[in-house]
């Protein structure tokens, strides 16, 4: 397996992980909501659990926040703008300058 | 202090209430191994055991107290007991757990329990304990408030998620363009800026990283900072007509005829793209002073050029000197604009200089890079690899200087002297690897038999100024004019 195979992998499973956490959190929020046949300590109890549930949800957003930026990075950098070919014509076109202006450094005479 | 044992047993009764098996493992217990059993040490234990018998037989017949022997085993069953209890309750606790947590039940029950019952078959009813004074709909007020307050984090988090991915897609389009353009970014967002790749061995490969600011734009952090300070070449006339630097330390001496330098370029793009150019523009002119006081050092110190104690070189020409310094980037302009000079006039006589001086530094540059492309030549080949000195910079453009001034100055002297010059020639040698070789002119007198004389220059090829050759036999060296002067006299007569 290659390189880019193992990446692309753990990139995909992580996706999976918090898509999978967050629709998680969000079945919790819902289920969360019946009182019935509930004694008043265990609703308590499930208050601070909407809490948590809300906080998981946030953070699987953030998780996939953190990959996207991931998948930027895999695409946008490592790549290399192919070497345009040098034209040999600006190159000729380069040098004629420089030595245009190496010949003109004579005519600082005229100034002294 | 460990009681002895005696390996066979003393009292039937006693003995006959431990079975074989338990017997041995004491002994072993208490003397070690059957292996280390001595006869010598047997021996003693036999005259130890009688003297014991009796004495045993004696407290026997005089109390009722219970014996060592038997309060041990009453002790070693109590412990038993008490080791049976704890693991019975253990058990019935591990069981009990094993309804809420299988694993930690499980991990702490007995094999014989786990393969006899199964983990969580024994469920105790939870107690309901009323809260006292408070009604149960009061359950449904503490649901709603905490399902306000999720909706309410849940939209602060959203609202700032959204912020951040704005961010992010701003940061991202830079760093697009960035590469785009030809900027070789990698995977930790370092960016190589600076020439280490193109043929320069200078010690700041110029390297940095882009950090995201927070308006979400890139930036680029340079990893060693520099001041925004370029090369400035300023051309001063003598007003008094000496030569001398030395004979001339009078600034006022001196009228500041040219100024020039190279000034950055703004590009197309983005912010982040500007700094990337003008981190290069900087590094590069540090570059080059830092090539051409090296220079100076090795090569030129001895040649009329001196470096100062704020690090400016002074070149002292025929007629006037060169100054090449670093300036602040903002300070230069006005300066120039003090001596109402273009530093981006052609005519401006330091403008030549200056614009020479950076394309021998990208000259320098190619070269170097095709010396690294070029095979390496064998270990015992004659010709070596080219060093990786720099090549000279500032030398050639001296020389030339020196050279013009040479050959006017020749000009006016053979006209002063009525000779006719038939042709005034560049005969340097063409070298095609470097455009700034060593310069050479040649000036061909109509006279019979011809006379030549050639110039060069003392600062690139280190020898003498002037060549004659009459006949075609050359003269030996002539160091200046007046001596030229002599000799064309002897020679024209």
């Amino acid at each position: 397996m290659s390189n880019n195979d193992v990446r692309l992998q753990s990139l995909v499973s992580q996706v999976d992980d918090a898509t999978a956490r967050f629709l998680m959190n969000e079945l919790k929020l819902v289920k969360l909501a019946s009182n019935k046949d509930k004694s008043l300590a265990t609703v308590a109890a499930e208050t601070t659990e909407i809490e948590s549930s809300t906080s998981g949800i946030v953070r699987a957003v953030e998780d996939l926040l953190v990959i996207s930026r991931r998948l930027k990075e895999a695409w946008v950098l490592g790549q290399r703008k192919p070497n345009e070919a040098v034209n040999s014509d600006d190159l000729e076109r380069s040098r004629q300058t420089t030595q245009d202006i190496i010949s003109q450094l004579s005519s600082i005479n005229e100034w002294l | 202090m460990s009681v002895p044992v005696s390996v066979e047993p003393t009292n039937a009764a006693k003995a006959r209430d431990v079975p074989l098996d338990q017997l041995i493992a004491r002994i072993t217990q208490e003397r070690g191994s059957f292996a280390d059993l001595d006869e010598r040490q047997l021996e003693k234990d036999e005259e130890v055991e009688p003297t014991e018998d009796e004495s045993k037989s004696a407290t026997d017949a005089g109390n009722d107290e219970p014996t060592f022997y038997e309060k041990r085993a009453q002790l070693s069953g109590a412990v038993g007991a008490a080791l049976n209890e704890a693991a019975l309750n253990l058990d019935l606790v591990s069981l009990l757990v094993s309804g809420t947590r299988l694993e930690a039940g499980v991990s702490t029950m007995s094999p014989a329990l786990r393969a006899q019952i199964a983990p969580g078959s024994l469920n105790a009813a939870a107690v309901q304990t009323p809260v006292p004074g408070l009604p149960n709909s009061a359950g449904y007020g503490w649901k709603i408030m905490a399902y306000d307050q999720a909706s309410v984090y849940l939209e602060a988090a959203s609202k700032r998620l959204r912020g951040e991915v704005e961010l992010e897609q701003q940061f991202w389009t830079d760093m697009l363009t960035t590469v785009k353009s030809g900027e070789v970014v990698n995977r930790n967002l370092q960016i190589r800026y600076g020439f280490r790749d193109a043929g320069s061995v200078y010690h700041d490969k110029g390297d940095g990283r882009f950090v995201r600011q927070h308006e979400g734009h890139a930036k680029l952090v340079p990893n060693t900072e520099r001041l925004s300070r370029r090369v400035a070449v300023s051309v001063f006339a003598n007003n008094t007509g000496s030569t001398s630097a030395i004979e001339s330390e009078d600034e006022e001496e001196f009228r500041l005829v040219g100024r020039a330098c190279v000034e950055h370029s703004d590009i197309l793009g983005p912010d982040v793209l500007q700094s990337v150019s003008f981190e290069r523009y900087k590094l590069f002119e540090e570059e080059l002073m830092h090539n051409l006081i090296q220079e100076t050092r090795n090569t030129l110190a001895a040649k009329q050029v001196r470096i100062t104690d704020t690090g400016k070189l002074v070149c002292t020409i025929f007629g006037g000197k060169i100054e090449i310094e670093m300036e602040d980037i903002n300070t230069t302009n006005s300066m120039a604009n003090m001596s109402n000079l273009n530093t981006r006039d052609p005519k401006n006589p330091a403008f030549s200089v200056c614009y020479a001086l950076h394309f021998l530094q990208l000259e320098a540059y190619e070269r170097r890079l095709h010396q690294w492309q070029s095979e390496p030549k064998p270990l015992n080949s004659a010709e070596k690899r080219a060093s990786q000195e720099m090549p000279p910079l500032l030398g050639p453009v001296l020389a030339r200087i020196q050279c013009a001034s040479l050959l006017s100055r020749t000009l006016k002297l053979l006209e002063i002297m009525k000779l006719e010059v038939v042709s005034t020639e560049n005969i340097s040698e063409s070298n095609s690897e470097y455009l700034c070789g060593p310069i050479r002119n040649r000036i061909i007198l109509n006279c019979d038999p011809q006379i030549s004389i050639t110039l060069g220059s003392t600062i690139d090829s280190g020898v003498a100024e002037f060549k004659a050759e009459k006949k075609g036999v050359s003269t030996a060296a002539i160091n200046d004019l007046v001596e030229l002067e002599a000799w064309l006299r002897w020679a024209s007569s």
